[in-house]
């Protein structure tokens, strides 16, 4: 991977809001990373597939300049507000010598890969607890000028939190160098902020010296906790019924449709399997879709049913099986471009943990999703990525923050993602 | 609007004025008009517990009361604001600028998505702070709503949301009008497509079972005739709502709320421990139709506010 690249950002004012932000090339077929810095009025994105791209800096500044805080942030990723490159910065007595814009880019890449990792997928307590440590350590060797939201002693602390709730279950992480190695540096920089926290947490280790670490396989089984993976195939057609229905499945959503349709007035939608915690949903057609029913799929694997209202033909509606019915309801483009993402993330999350074949499984998948919403650019890459997982399937991943979170490579495996 | 369809059947129209012809409306006939305690219909006596006194109480009143008129001034411009071609061009510049096509559909689904989110956010936590140079915070905070839902598009489904804060600020209200008094007002109204939007902007996503049982409610409350699934219980005295809120529960999968009317357990042998089901399984039921009705009832409030007191 090359350096980040931020040379070519164009600067480009919001007709709205007079904001200036500095674009970049589009996102790839994975989609984006976010940080939000200067207190949350600058933010970057970076491309997922190929985090050392700068896609997009929002920058917060209006017409009249950037607040001294928003220059400031910018100077440290090397531009100004206007998307010319800024003049260096000096070294940095918390990010230490490597205080360059190109080394904080490559840190803010791999903090904003972690944070969507810990948003996007559901890890076990352990895992959790690993990840939101990690996250807090990377972000204590990024500048404070920079701003980063949330800010390096509140995320300290809520990974720190996260891992002396473990209790004993912290026991088998104790005895894996990585894991030793990043509570060290979590409680060696928790000791700016909270003392007494940062005492706590390197109590939490034990003596360490001659410990023999476990097989890795056996030591931890973190990432097979790792679920939110699998996605559905797309819209899936009813089988044979009264009047067939298409449904929707969010991203994410790992079930396979068995039977839909519309029988007496009632929207009927049975679920292959894993239908624990899955909702079906009815909306009738319109510029903003109107919800007509909800309705749980029961734990028994029976079909989920939905009364509608007299008078609705099947065309009027969009139905579609979520875990979150709190969401609006989209149409089945935005559906479809939602899906081509998550596998794409899916896809990187398993080259990561150098799940070579599996990962060109995903990016295939994600070439398809492209493919069908008329992307071919983002198809194209898909399948690039496709092919280069299966040429870098051999030898192991390289290593990743534990050791050393200031130097990592973006696209690095995560600690607790490394064992399992 | 989209048009339907014109040779199918279709739900009967509305003559009242479109969703997005009501929020049109000017802020300020909506925040003018003096409104009844929110959630309380008219003529009916709400318990509230302790009854309030003293200064304090008073003060804490009077701020609550300026909180509430101020989420309702920012909602009105945040409805006004969003259903503007302001709010389509930004959602197409931030589309475009991530290499996404901005179609009407795409930009529909983005506005969806803001329209929900920044009102929960209005309702659960309050007002938004007024910025210190007296610009409005209402579209700034819209318009990062926006970039948000874009760059949501790519971005994987959240799972964890790294900070859970939107927790709700406001109590829920103690509002608990009879299913009756809204079947009235349901009668009375023909913005029920607003109120299926209102139950979801207004459901408690720990709780979604409430909203799917709101929902069913509506339908049946305006709809009594309409064929219900075999296996919904039916009060044997109920009145009509009373049925709907039943069904609701039901299709809402709140099973437990009737097993005292399996038969397994009205037939078992031993009485006194089926009347001991019957009751629990009876407080159950009705602590559920109280959570529907309190839901019910904020979601009315919202359409009634919108509306600028209709019907």
């Amino acid at each position: 991977m090359t350096g980040p690249r931020h040379g070519d950002l164009v600067a480009s004012v919001d007709p709205v809001t007079n904001r200036i932000d500095l674009v970049g090339p589009a996102p790839g077929p994975a989609g984006v990373v976010r940080v939000e810095l200067a207190g949350g009025r600058v933010q970057v994105e970076y491309d997922a597939a190929d985090p050392g791209t700068v896609t997009l800096i929002s920058t917060g500044a209006r017409n009249g300049g950037p607040s001294p805080d928003t220059a400031r942030a910018l100077r440290r990723l090397g531009v100004a507000s206007d998307g010319r490159p800024a003049a260096a910065t000096g070294p940095d007595r918390l990010a230490g010598p490597d205080s360059s814009a190109e080394a904080i880019h490559t840190r803010l890449a791999r903090f904003a890969l972690l944070a969507a990792e810990i948003e996007e997928t559901a890890l076990d307590e352990h895992a959790e607890a690993l990840a939101r440590l990690e996250l807090g350590v990377i972000a204590a060797h990024l500048p404070d000028d920079l701003g980063l939201v949330p800010d390096a002693g509140t995320l300290l602390a809520t990974g720190a939190r996260w891992f002396l709730t473990l209790g004993r279950g912290a026991g088998r992480l104790r005895r894996v160098p990585q894991v030793i190695g990043l509570v060290e540096d979590a409680a060696r920089a928790l000791r700016r902020h909270d003392e007494a926290l940062a005492a706590a947490l390197a109590e939490a280790l034990p003596v360490t010296a001659g410990a023999p670490a476990e097989p890795a396989k056996l030591a931890l089984r973190l990432s097979a906790a790792i679920r939110a993976d699998r996605l559905a195939a797309g819209p899936v057609p009813g089988v044979e019924g009264r009047r067939r229905l298409p449904v929707l499945c969010a991203a994410g959503v790992d079930a396979e449709v068995r039977r839909a349709e519309l029988v007496d007035g009632h929207v009927v939608v049975a679920l292959r399997a894993s239908a624990a915690g899955m909702w079906l949903r009815v909306h009738r057609r319109d510029r903003r879709p109107v919800p007509i029913g909800f309705a749980p799929f029961p734990d028994d694997g029976s079909p989920a049913r939905v009364l509608l209202p007299g008078g609705v033909v099947a065309t009027d509606l969009i139905v579609d099986v979520t875990p979150r019915p709190e969401e609006p309801c989209w149409h089945e483009r935005t559906h479809a471009l939602h899906r081509a993402v998550a596998a794409g993330r899916h896809a990187l999350r398993l080259q990561r943990r150098a799940d070579g074949f599996a990962a060109a499984d995903r990016w295939e998948e994600c070439a398809w999703g492209w493919e069908r919403l008329g992307d071919r650019r983002r198809a194209e890459l898909a399948r690039r990525h496709a092919v280069a997982a299966t040429v870098a399937t051999d030898g192991p991943p390289p290593l990743g923050a534990g050791s050393s979170p200031g130097a990592a490579s973006p696209a690095a495996p995560f600690v607790f993602e490394e064992w399992s | 609007m989209r048009a339907r369809r014109s040779a199918e059947p279709t739900v009967e129209p509305t003559a009242e004025p479109t969703v997005d012809e009501v929020v049109a409306r000017p802020a300020g006939e909506v925040v003018a008009r003096g409104l009844p305690a929110r959630g309380v219909p008219a003529g009916e006596v709400v318990a509230r517990g302790v009854p309030a006194g003293g200064v304090r109480a008073r003060r804490e009143r009077q701020v609550s009361d300026r909180q509430g008129e101020l989420v309702r001034e920012q909602e009105a411009a945040f409805v006004a604001w969003i259903a503007s071609d302001e709010a389509r061009a930004a959602a197409r510049t931030d589309l475009r600028r991530r290499g996404l096509v901005a179609d009407d559909a795409t930009v529909d689904d983005v506005l969806g998505t803001v329209a929900l989110r920044v009102l929960r956010r209005l309702r659960r936590r309050g007002p938004l702070a007024v910025h210190a140079d007296g610009s409005d915070p209402v579209v700034a905070y819209a318009r990062r709503a926006v970039t948000n839902a874009v760059v949501d598009l790519l971005r994987g489904p959240v799972v964890t949301p790294l900070d859970d804060g939107d927790q709700p600020a406001r109590p829920p209200t103690g509002a608990t009008g009879s299913p009756e008094a809204l079947l009235d007002r349901l009668d009375g109204a023909r913005l029920i497509d607003d109120l299926r939007r209102a139950v979801h902007l207004e459901m408690d996503e720990r709780a979604p079972w409430a909203a799917a049982a709101a929902l069913a409610f509506v339908t049946l409350a305006t709809e009594p005739a309409l064929p219900v699934d075999a296996a919904v219980p039916v009060p044997e005295d109920g009145k009509n709502a009373e049925r709907a809120m039943w069904a609701g529960l039901h299709y809402a999968g709140r099973r437990d709320c009737f097993a005292d009317r399996e038969p397994a357990v009205v037939s078992t042998h031993d009485p006194a421990a089926a009347a001991r089901l019957a009751r629990a399984c009876r407080t159950r039921r009705s602590r559920a139709a109280a959570t529907v009705r309190r839901l019910l009832w904020r979601a009315w409030d919202q359409v009634t506010d919108r509306a600028g007191g209709r019907p």
